[in-house]
């Protein structure tokens, strides 16, 4: 979580002043045969999406999106804008919750019994209905080798033969 | 040595040297020097007479000076700032200069900066409007210096060449060593928005009440440095490196609209004619006032100011010595406190500036946090030696001058802000004014290195956060520790574990890494903070941390006089931290591999029965044998020592140490290193009577196996479980090897799940 507060934090103590839009996720990939991917966002970042996207007029405070009042919107919003496919099959992610760490929240999503496949591709479009300048960092973790890559949107899909 | 072992080594190496010219082809390859304990021989540059091994300035140590006397004027209705100002440079190196050459950082703002060129993107295949209106259809900014002459004393046009962000002026005869030469330069510039174009300085506009808030910096033309380090440092400013400049003498007046405020580096020569009474009154009033902030223009006072627009000037005239930059705030909009903080013997003023939109997060915090500041930065290092210390509000900038800083925190409109808010705020000003020491009077060179003030900077933050904790429980209540973003070694492995091509060592040019928040700033303090935390000791680390910061003080240090001084002044060779740490992009990873447990036997044990089959011998002398627990076939291996082997209980008895106790336990531990970088093994032992015995291995202990260490353990108790590195104090990036037996480490995304599936 640090890594990603110090680099927007930097860009203010160095010289300022440019908001950096920047996201994390981990996609890993368990002996277990399960595809575990956790998300960290902004926390105004991600409310100002959400509000956007669904329309919400209220004033989201943290709580209230981590209780489950909102969960379906969350679940459907990940479902739209990250999208995970096995061989060109898209395959529906398992939202399970969030949490409060400091200023960003972390998400929890899953996909359990993976089929067998050649070519997995994740394709991280959050955040990029908002900014265009948004970058997600995402790193793949599997047999404790772990590999980094950045989405933008003018590049957003990844495929990886693992 | 004895004869006969002469003769030997003479047959020897006749013998090898037959051999070796037999089998030429076959030979190993000879090794080279790789051990991480090897001296930084190749990476450090030479001890020599300007800076010595030690790490002090040597005997023929000396930098340049540049004066400066300036009259700056301010064209609010324009957002234009008008300067011309006369530089006196005195040359006080060896060398004679035919050139000087003066750094204009305004440029990087010209519309054909270069600067604008060099990141890559390619193109988007979509954008919001806005985005789309930002890219396409905004006129860049008319930036940059617009100069109207250079000339010498007598008006002489002099020969000048403007290469990007550096300008060349020829000088008519060579400055000879000890010469000084002075010059002047007349020139403006259109100042930018900085909340809107970025950069470190500009203006913010407030449409509500149609004012601005300036805050300006890098806004003159300022000599760059000359040394024998890198010759004239004219690295062209690009963006990200900052800034290397030379000491000297300010005398500044500066003209604004006749109902700003205005505060700058430097002494108000003239108080009376730009403070009313009352202003003055209060100011005598902060002064003698040690324990909050004394309101010089409040809050009330400001918004009435700020709905005029007077056509009048006022000029405000500093004085500094021995400054390194000058900066300045101006606005009608600023509210305006101050209060004395006692250092050393002497009076040093905490002064805070601000728009009424920093309120109230502003008036309750920016000046006691900079008192704060002032009075630990102290400690650490020297007293602070100038007369005072300025926060002033900025909406989203960071950034430091002498005496002055800019600094973010902003409350929502409604006055509301969260604590994000509030200790990212606290945090960037004891940041800010801590920069003051770094690298503002110990003044290294921001351009090449940025870790040299930005990290070593933000690690006296972060024993400064901690400190304003303890000292002003109710700033963090109802948290116990301050929140500090940087410093703790475990808030440094995400980063250090990271795709080594998202990489670079601290020791790079700021301009050419990949992540400079963490490279510059996090990785170095943390580094430092486990130097003091773990490798060296507090005690030690202080006292050789203020003899780099004493021994530099208004001087300019390069890496290795840090590195060498840190050393000098401990006794504790650091060559291998400094290399693993700051030369490579190595982690740390220490597992414990496995755990071997043995017992005393009176009989062989299998490895030396081995041992012997492999070597033909039949007999052995009677001796003490530690045997595995796998090889416990006569199931002695919880029996007393001494009833297993009668050898070692006569002996004892013989030599009189019966009374000796004898341990029952054997535990050979294989500790292993996945990690490149070498450090500390420290290892909690548990005993099963619930006691802890701690003990730590020096780095040293890796120096003639880079990948495993066996250690072993006795004790009378049975050990059951062993924890390395249990406070998390090594950065180690991987956790789930930590532990004996192997503790099923459950992972983030695990605890979570099984939290919600209860």
């Amino acid at each position: 979580m640090n890594k990603f507060k110090l680099l927007l934090i930097i860009f203010c103590l160095g010289f300022s002043s440019h908001k950096y839009y920047v996201s994390t996720s981990l996609f890993n990939f368990t002996d277990t045969n399960s595809l575990q991917i956790t998300i960290r966002l902004f926390k105004d970042d991600f409310k100002d999406a959400l509000k956007k996207k669904y329309s919400i007029n209220r004033v989201l405070t943290d709580q209230v999106l981590i209780d489950s009042t909102f969960h379906s919107n969350i679940n459907n919003y990940f479902n739209s804008f990250l999208t995970v496919s096995f061989d060109g099959v898209k395959n529906k992610l398992n939202f399970l919750g969030l949490e409060n760490k400091n200023e960003m929240f972390v998400f929890y999503l899953e996909i359990e019994k993976l089929p067998s496949f050649n070519v997995i591709s994740l394709d991280n479009k959050l955040l990029f209905d908002l900014y265009s300048e948004q970058q997600n960092i995402i790193h793949v973790k599997k047999n404790g080798i772990k590999k980094s890559f950045i989405s933008r949107l003018n590049n957003s899909i990844l495929s990886l033969n693992i | 040595m004895n004869y006969k072992k002469i003769v030997l080594l003479v047959l020897g190496f006749f013998v090898s040297f037959v051999g070796f010219s037999q089998d030429a082809k076959e030979r190993n390859q000879e090794n080279i020097n790789v051990n991480k304990f090897r001296q930084l021989y190749q990476e450090f540059s030479s001890p020599n007479m300007f800076r010595t091994a030690s790490g002090a300035p040597g005997p023929a140590y000396y930098q340049q000076q540049a004066d400066y006397k300036m009259d700056i004027e301010l064209d609010d209705e324009n957002k234009r700032i008008y300067g011309s100002e006369t530089i006196t440079y005195t040359n006080n190196s060896p060398d004679n200069l035919e050139y000087l050459w003066v750094q204009l950082d305004q440029n990087i703002r010209k519309k054909d900066s270069p600067s604008l060129l060099i990141d890559g993107g390619g193109v988007s295949p979509a954008y919001l409007p806005s985005g789309f209106t930002k890219e396409f259809l905004t006129d860049s900014f008319d930036g940059g210096f617009n100069i109207e002459y250079v000339v010498d004393e007598n008006k002489n046009p002099l020969k000048h060449f403007v290469n990007q962000t550096m300008m060349r002026v020829d000088l008519p005869n060579i400055l000879k060593s000890g010469e000084s030469f002075s010059f002047s330069i007349k020139w403006w510039y259109n100042i930018q928005d900085h909340v809107n174009q970025d950069g470190r300085s500009g203006y913010e506009s407030f449409d509500k009440d149609g004012n601005r808030v300036y805050i300006i910096a890098q806004f003159f033309p300022r000599m760059a440095v000359y040394n024998e380090v890198e010759g004239w440092q004219n690295y062209q400013f690009w963006g990200d490196g900052e800034f290397a400049l030379p000491f000297g003498n300010y005398d500044v007046k500066i003209t604004v609209p006749s109902d700003h405020i205005l505060d700058a580096t430097g002494e108000l020569q003239n108080r009376k004619n730009v403070f009313s009474k009352e202003m003055i009154k209060r100011y005598n009033k902060a002064k003698k006032t040690y324990d909050k902030p004394v309101m010089i223009v409040t809050q009330a006072e400001a918004e009435e100011v700020e709905k005029g627009f007077s056509k009048k000037k006022k000029t405000w005239h500093f004085q500094a010595e021995n400054v390194r930059d000058f900066a300045f705030a101006t606005s009608r909009k600023f509210i305006w406190d101050m209060m004395a903080v006692k250092i050393g013997d002497k009076d040093v003023m905490a002064v805070s500036m601000y728009p009424k939109e920093g309120n109230p997060l502003w008036e309750d915090y920016s000046t006691v946090v900079v008192a704060e500041t002032l009075k630990t930065y102290s400690d650490y290092t020297f007293d602070y030696p100038y007369h005072k210390a300025i926060s002033v509000h900025a909406k989203q900038i960071g950034m430091e001058y002498p005496m002055i800083c800019f600094n973010f925190g902003r409350p929502n409109i409604d006055g509301s802000y969260s604590d994000d808010v509030k200790f990212g705020m606290i945090g960037v000003i004891i940041h800010e004014v801590g920069h003051n020491w770094f690298p503002m009077i110990v003044n290294n060179d921001e351009r090449q290195w940025a870790w040299m003030d930005e990290g070593i900077n933000t690690f006296v933050q972060y024993i400064t956060e901690q400190k304003l904790g303890k000292d002003i429980p109710e700033i963090i209540y109802p948290l116990e520790n301050f929140p500090s973003d940087r410093g703790p070694a475990n808030m440094i492995t995400r980063y250090m574990g990271v795709d080594q091509n998202f990489l670079a060592p601290i020791m790079s040019n700021p301009e050419n890494v990949y992540s400079l928040g963490p490279n510059a700033y996090g990785k170095p303090a943390t580094a430092l903070n486990i130097l003091r935390e773990t490798v060296m000791g507090k005690e030690l680390f202080d006292h050789a941390f203020k003899t780099y910061s004493k021994r530099w003080m208004f001087k300019h240090p390069s890496p290795e006089d840090f590195f060498r001084t840190m050393e000098d002044a401990s006794a504790v060779d650091l060559d291998w931290f400094w290399r693993g740490w700051f030369y490579t992009t190595d982690y740390v990873d220490i597992g414990i591999k496995e755990v071997n447990q043995y017992f005393v036997s009176n009989e062989p044990s299998v490895a030396v029965k081995k041992i012997m089959e492999e070597r033909g011998i039949t007999k052995l002398r009677p001796l003490v044998f530690l045997e595995n627990f796998e090889n416990d076939t006569n199931s002695i291996k919880d029996k007393d020592p001494l009833d297993n082997s009668k050898l070692l209980n006569n002996y004892l008895n013989e030599n009189e140490l019966s009374n000796k106790e004898v341990p029952k336990f054997f535990y050979e531990v294989v500790f292993e290193k996945p990690g490149g970088l070498v450090m500390p093994i420290i290892v909690d032992f548990e005993y099963e009577d619930g006691t802890t015995k701690r003990i730590t291995y020096p780095a040293q202990v890796w120096r003639k196996n880079d990948n495993e260490v066996k250690k072993l353990i006795t004790s009378n108790k049975k050990i059951i479980n062993i924890n390395l590195d249990p406070d998390l104090e090594t950065a180690d990036i991987d956790t789930s090897n930590n532990s004996w037996p192997k503790k099923q480490d459950e992972s983030e995304f695990d605890k979570f799940k099984s939290k919600v599936k209860g």
